[in-house]
């Protein structure tokens, strides 16, 4: 045993524990803790989404075009307020628009409709309305599988 | 003889480790926050509707969700309360009626869904991922039997009141 201190003292070692692949391993976390966080995306409307055990994750390649409807009735394209669901005329509009400019591929628009779980079916009747008068044929509507 | 006290060259890192793992904990709480969201796909009456009459009558499913979460389906009770999200009931309800489709070619369903206008989203979406489990509980029966999948009819046509 003594001889074994010997020549660590020898070596020149400290007797501290050497605490730089600590700190790199932390630093890998904290990079993947950032990446695979994503963070809060800025500017999303928060709302809080409903629980389905049976939704699926969303196809990344899907062309889609995302509206938001809070638990008090306002519309939202992306992270923009373009009314509320008494007049969703704006909300048929860029559907429109986005099937347009889609051309032949039309078909495959997806419409991603995030409602918080608090808002009213009538409001959300009002939604797929507009939906149905810009012709789409398939909307999806976000979902937690699981409660956070 | 004591050993002359030894001048420490080396920087302090207890600070930047205090830090850093601050910095851990604070990204690790936040991603449990941030939760990826799915999607339930739901086909809206104008692609599943067609302009001819059809040859046999379809059979109708009325589901009523009322104000407070109480589902009812033909007139049974399908929910135990408003907190029952998986809404067992009535994905065996609908499963039946899949059998049936399933079994008689000319059979033909059509699920109307009528919640009320007042009643919260949560519970529409109940309702449309018990209609879910009850297409993959088809699904599985369809692929037991070997169906191709262009030949599987599930429970797709849904009006929305």
């Amino acid at each position: 045993m003594a001889k074994g201190k010997m020549k660590k003292a020898d070596i020149g070692g400290d007797d501290e524990p050497d605490l730089t692949p600590m700190i790199d391993v932390i630093f890998l976390l904290i990079i993947f803790f950032l990446i695979a966080g994503k963070m809060i995306q800025a500017g999303r409307p928060k709302i809080d989404v409903p629980i389905a055990a049976e939704a699926i994750k969303a196809d990344k390649d899907a062309r889609r075009i995302e509206f938001t409807v809070d638990s008090q009735g306002n519309l939202y394209f992306l992270e923009s307020h373009i009314g509320d669901v008494s007049n969703p005329q704006p909300l048929t509009e860029k559907i429109e628009e986005r099937r347009t400019l889609l051309g032949a591929d039309a078909s495959k628009l997806q419409v991603y409709l995030r409602v918080d779980s608090e808002a009213t079916y009538g409001d959300v009747k009002r939604v797929m309305g507009a939906c149905a008068k810009a012709k789409q044929q398939k909307i999806l509507f976000a979902a937690y599988t699981t409660e956070s | 003889m004591p050993a002359p006290e030894l001048e420490e060259d080396s920087v302090d890192l207890t600070p930047m480790i205090d830090v850093v793992f601050l910095l851990l904990i604070f990204f690790m709480v936040t991603m449990k926050i941030v939760q990826e969201e799915t999607e339930l796909i739901v086909p809206l009456p104008a692609s599943s509707q067609s302009s001819e009459p059809p040859e046999f009558p379809p059979t109708n499913i009325e589901i009523e969700i009322k104000f407070g979460g109480v589902v009812i389906a033909d007139g049974l009770p399908m929910s135990d309360g408003p907190d029952d999200r998986n809404l067992t009931k009535l994905s065996q309800h609908l499963l039946r009626n899949g059998q049936t489709v399933m079994n008689d070619p000319n059979a033909k369903v059509i699920i109307n869904i009528r919640p009320e206008g007042l009643a919260r989203h949560k519970y529409t979406m109940n309702v449309l991922n018990s209609l879910t489990t009850a297409n993959k509980e088809l699904e599985k029966m369809y692929e037991q039997r070997g169906t191709p999948k262009e030949e599987r009819r599930l429970l797709t046509t849904i009006m929305f009141q």
